[in-house]
């Protein structure tokens, strides 16, 4: 996988870059002070994850909807909008999704920043469904290193219950030859543990788990 | 040379055949079926069907006690509805969970039933399914409102006994272990 590539879609700069997760511009008249070393988090963090979860879901494009409603650069459904707060059990959106100027899907499409927001609020929740798996970080599974992000990107592919299945919870999704629990389209849990694995979370938690 | 051009035309031959065939069951399924559908028409309500929800409930309890503690919720909401999926005379559970921790991000619910063996259910995922959003007013489609949205139905298989799955993207027929995904409806 390309880590530390450079991003090539603007819009999802800009929303790193207001949620504070992107570089500042610099005053090109005042001379710029000698650069520290950037943290392993930042080159390889959670910035880096959703970079990647947004090329893999939306080619990198924050208007992107398909016939179904999925909306934006993370293609989030309406109950992970509901589990990120962005709408209630209704669907309609919610005072923290106007904070972000969004009372529309034509406004959530408009507004990336509020897209990650949301996503990241979601995968703070979907951290805390998944806790009872923290353990399994640094094990393998069907050959896969299990790791936070990779854990969190199961989640997020296939829902909390499908990482339970996954180390042997009862069965909630359909399982491919191998055994291993598949999303609606067929992807198996353990491709999105792989792609997206081994990226630092401290962005997210405030500490990386994968250190123990 | 020659034995490449012949591998060519055998590709491109099954190719044709295959495209004819999901072709030609898409067009009997825009056709033939509105009458033949029964749409799902899922209860929500503690008080109906109450045997069966308990079943449902017992399945996944593990994972309802796992939404408890990170929301509190006490009971979490999902849709059943009864049907006879296989002629054996028996009610199976066809189930709906719209609940994030069963769908992750991409996805609006969780299918899934519960086929009446005897006294036994055995539980099958039809899997993570999408419901489709209502772009005019702006909101999502609701398994609520599955039966007058025409979201989720059945319908009798010609190849089988069990019958087969309508949802907005796809028709899911019995494959003996299961449904699985057989063709994908196009959407206007």
């Amino acid at each position: 996988m390309g880590k530390g590539y450079k991003s090539s879609y603007d819009n999802l700069d800009g929303a790193l870059a207001y949620a504070g997760w992107a570089e500042t511009e610099t005053n090109e008249d005042t001379p710029a002070p000698t650069p520290e070393p950037k943290p392993t988090a930042s080159l390889f963090g959670y910035n880096q994850f959703l970079e990647d979860l947004a090329q893999r879901e939306s080619s990198g494009n924050p208007t992107a909807v398909n016939q179904f409603g999925f909306a934006g650069l993370y293609q989030m459904g309406t109950p992970a909008l509901v589990d990120a707060g962005f709408k209630d059990n209704n669907g309609t959106w919610t005072d923290l999704a106007h904070q972000y100027g969004v009372y529309s899907k034509e406004d959530f499409l408009n507004t990336p920043q509020a897209q990650t927001e949301a996503v990241k609020r979601y995968h703070k929740k979907l951290w805390s469904y998944i806790k009872n798996h923290h353990d399994r970080i640094g094990t393998e599974i069907f050959g896969i290193k299990v790791t936070a992000s990779g854990l969190l990107a199961a989640a997020h592919l296939g829902g909390s219950g499908g990482v339970k299945q996954l180390f042997g919870g009862p069965k909630a999704l359909k399982e491919n030859a191998q055994g291993i629990p598949i999303d609606g389209n067929g992807t198996p849990l353990t491709e999105y543990m792989n792609l997206f694995g081994g990226l630092d979370l401290t962005d997210l938690l405030g500490y990386n788990p994968d250190e123990g | 040379m020659k034995k490449s051009i012949f591998l060519l035309i055998v590709v491109i031959a099954l190719a044709s055949i295959n495209a004819c065939t999901l072709f030609c069951t898409n067009n009997a399924t825009e056709n033939d079926t509105e009458q033949d559908i029964t749409w799902i028409d899922f209860s929500f309500s503690q008080s109906k069907y109450q045997e069966y929800r308990d079943v449902v409930r017992n399945y996944f309890e593990e994972d309802f006690k796992d939404i408890a503690e990170v929301d509190g919720e006490k009971d979490v909401k999902f849709g059943v509805a009864i049907e006879d999926l296989n002629s054996d005379g028996q009610q199976d559970i066809i189930a709906a969970l719209a609940h994030s921790y069963f769908v992750g991000a991409r996805y609006d619910c969780l299918l899934c039933i519960f086929i009446q063996n005897d006294e036994a259910y055995k539980y099958y995922p039809i899997n993570q399914i999408t419901l489709g959003y209502d772009f005019e007013n702006d909101k999502p489609r609701f398994i609520e409102d599955s039966k007058s949205e025409k979201l989720i139905g059945v319908r009798d298989s010609k190849d089988s006994a069990y019958k087969e799955f309508i949802t907005p993207q796809y028709i899911y027929t019995w494959d003996g272990d299961g449904y699985a995904k057989f063709s994908e409806i196009e959407v206007e």
